[in-house]
């Protein structure tokens, strides 16, 4: 008896082992955390008409670069991964670098490029030839989604402040007014989460506002300092908004969800967020849809156009892997027309595709932000792609010190300055 | 080769294993992170620049961030030493004296300690969200403060925050080894003493805290150790901030490392606290020594 366990033990381990051995599948890491669910249903749709299982893992927010970059450094990649970084930032250009990501240009005809995404976006996708980074000119992403950030407010809470809810700030110093009025009316005016990356991202706008790309380009090569006056007015500008107690208690260190679920509880009038956000107000209260979109206000003192932060999510497909060929049809599948449409149904993010768009227009939310895609800021004239990373961590952490009245704003900029002229230094 | 030979060889072949695992785990990485610290390298890309000690200069002489991330080690440090290391062998005693459900009490106390970092960072977050305001009720019901205090985005608060949250979490493990300690200490002793005439402050002064001090020792040294590497309630509860406020080295080295792909800069960061933390528990061990000579 107790041998015939035994044998049948051994059978079990074997024939187990065997089954896995031939077993094809493929492993997707990603950061959606509002589209986790439909990732899954595509995935199994896919399984279910191929026979090959997606291992979908999903890792938020910074989380997932941190991840991939240990994984790429320990040679130990997924077959494919999703990738934000306001198209090819400082991580994916390492990754294009070292060949280990594949460059799709071999795998999608131009037509059939044109046919699923739009020429804007591929001009966004495509690497060219004398690319700033001198990496191999291609296409190394396949969008599922484009996006980018707005201010968004509260109109029940407008309303309730004697504000027109119809009619959003259209420059800074309405927007300030506005504040005040929602101060005045013991609305706290703002909700934002400056504990994370969204700080960067808000005074993003305003830095190309005053500084415009050439200003940005000239900082990061050293030319101009940060100490110059237009930068000092940028700090300044932020500096309003805690001074006259614009921000929420608890902001400066709150994350995205935080701050999307005091916005969604109206214990503020406005937050910044990205165009995911209205899937995710709505996974937060359904009921929740009295809200309206507008792009950052123009500083009148600054010479140039605001440009918002925004991109392409992604997928991103790994070199030297015997499963190549297969994550590539997987993620065709994923961003084939009908998917797209299902993908915009359920996420409510704008698709790459816009025909989609032209069937279902969706919401008025939806259509400001689609409205200002072309406000974009260009990956290549992107601070955190142009500037050393150490820099950036200094001016996000300064700034931060600025809003929490540690520090004057003078002395912040001249400790960012110091750090970058030990960069400059160093590369000399 | 004789029987004695033959037995030593068969000894070392059942050591071998072992062996492997820790030269693979443990001495490889050591060496690894030895050679990366004279590369300037993101950890992806093939090509590795040589820097030689360059990275540690950067650190030592131009990196306040490393300091004050130092700095703040060694505050985790001294609450977990006055603190922390204080309220486990006070629990450790009374738990030692009590007659019933001691069991119960043991494990009640180290619970915590079984619990993800993570998940302990994200329970104290919420307990000090401007919302929630746990800390502040509590505060205002004892009529120590009846002030809003926004503790995580004040600088001068958060990392007192995180301690907190750090001492909930950390009694345990030292209340453990404490507890083990009192156990380990011979009867016979205690009872003579009492027999003596000795009272219950003087058989805690004068006959068991000499003999726990070797315990003592050993709790310090590894709560100084674990003080400089807190990291996971960090992370989950302010991730540094606000500005360099609650920077810990491992934090500091994680950042590095991995979101400004400074792989290089990151090892030698690794060493040099590495380094830093073998000569500060030498000092331990050689004070132990000279102290019970």
């Amino acid at each position: 008896m107790r041998r015939n366990y035994i044998f049948l033990l051994i059978c079990i381990i074997f024939f187990s082992c065997k089954a896995q051995r031939h077993k094809e599948q493929l492993t997707f890491w990603h950061y959606w955390n509002d589209r986790n669910e439909l990732i899954h249903k595509i995935s199994d749709e896919y399984c279910s008409k191929t026979n090959i299982p997606i291992k979908i893992e999903l890792y938020s927010g910074d989380i997932i670069g941190h991840k991939l970059l240990a994984a790429a450094a320990a040679d130990n990649l997924p077959d494919v991964f999703s990738d934000w970084s306001g198209c090819y930032g400082r991580g994916l250009i390492s990754y294009v670098k070292s060949g280990k990501i594949v460059n799709l240009k071999q795998y999608f005809s131009k037509e059939e490029l044109e046919e699923r995404f739009d020429k804007d976006v591929i001009s966004q996708i495509e690497l060219p030839e004398d690319n700033m980074w001198g990496v191999p000119a291609g296409i190394y992403y396949l969008p599922l989604d484009v996006n980018n950030m707005l201010f968004i407010y509260n109109k029940n809470l407008f309303r309730k402040a004697g504000l027109n809810p119809e009619q959003p700030p259209r420059d800074w110093q309405e927007f300030l007014d506005v504040c005040r009025q929602l101060k005045s009316s013991n609305i706290y005016p703002l909700v934002l989460p400056f504990g994370g990356w969204v700080l960067m991202a808000f005074v993003k706008p305003y830095i190309y506002n005053h500084l415009g790309i050439n200003g940005v380009q000239d900082t990061a090569a050293g030319k101009l300092k940060y100490t110059d006056e237009r930068w000092r007015n940028v700090f300044m500008l932020m500096k309003t908004l805690v001074d006259e107690k614009f921000l929420f208690p608890g902001s400066l260190s709150f994350t995205t969800p935080d701050a999307e679920r005091m916005f969604v509880a109206g214990k503020a009038a406005i937050t910044f967020d990205g165009s995911w956000a209205i899937k995710v107000f709505e996974q937060i209260d359904k009921s929740f849809t009295d809200y309206g979109v507008f792009f950052p206000p123009k500083d009148k003192n600054g010479k140039y156009e605001p440009l918002i932060p925004g991109g392409i999510g992604a997928a991103v497909f790994v070199a030297n892997n015997k499963n190549k060929e297969l994550s590539i049809n997987f993620v065709k599948y994923l961003t084939n027309f009908n998917n797209q449409t299902e993908y915009y149904k359920f996420s409510y993010n704008l698709p790459p595709n816009k025909k989609i768009l032209e069937n279902l227009p969706g919401t008025q939310q939806m259509k400001k932000f689609n409205k200002y895609f072309c406000k974009i800021i260009p990956f290549r004239y992107d601070i955190e792609n142009l500037e050393e990373p150490r820099v950036i961590e200094a001016l996000k952490k300064n700034l931060q010190l600025v809003l929490l009245g540690e520090k004057n704003v003078d002395d912040a900029l001249i400790e960012i300055q110091k750090l970058k002229d030990e960069y400059m230094r160093d590369k000399k | 080769m004789n029987q004695q030979e033959k037995n030593q060889y068969i000894c070392l072949l059942f050591v071998l294993p072992a062996v492997i695992f820790f030269i693979i785990f443990n001495i490889y990485p050591v060496i690894r992170t030895f050679y990366l610290s004279f590369f300037k390298w993101d950890g992806v890309s093939i090509d590795k620049q040589f820097v030689g000690l360059k990275n540690f200069y950067f650190l030592l002489f131009h990196d306040k961030v490393w300091w004050k991330s130092l700095l703040n080690g060694a505050i985790f440090s001294f609450f977990g030493i006055f603190v922390i290391d204080a309220i486990g062998l006070l629990l450790a005693i009374i738990v030692y004296n009590k007659k019933y459900l001691r069991n119960f009490y043991t494990v009640v106390y180290y619970l915590p300690c079984v619990i993800s970092g993570i998940v302990i960072g994200l329970i104290w977050k919420w307990i000090f969200h401007p919302e929630v305001n746990l800390i502040n009720r509590i505060f205002e019901l004892l009529s120590i403060s009846s002030q809003n205090i926004s503790w995580l985005d004040n600088p001068r608060l958060a990392l007192f925050a995180i301690i907190l949250a750090s001492i909930w979490r950390g009694i345990g493990y030292p209340f453990l080894i404490f507890l083990a300690g009192l156990q380990n200490i011979p009867k016979e002793v205690c009872e003579a003493a009492v027999i003596d005439g000795v009272n219950n402050i003087q058989l805690y002064t004068l006959i068991i805290m000499p003999l726990l001090r070797p315990t003592i020792i050993l709790v310090s040294i590894l709560t100084v150790l674990g003080g400089f590497q807190t990291f996971d309630v960090v992370v989950a509860m302010t991730f540094g901030g606000p500005g360099y406020a609650t920077e810990v080295p491992t934090l500091k080295i994680y950042k590095e490392a991995l979101q400004f792909g400074e792989l290089g800069y990151a090892c030698a960061a690794s060493l040099l606290l590495g380094l830093f933390l073998l000569i500060l528990s030498l000092i331990q061990l050689k004070f132990q020594k000279t102290y019970s000579s």
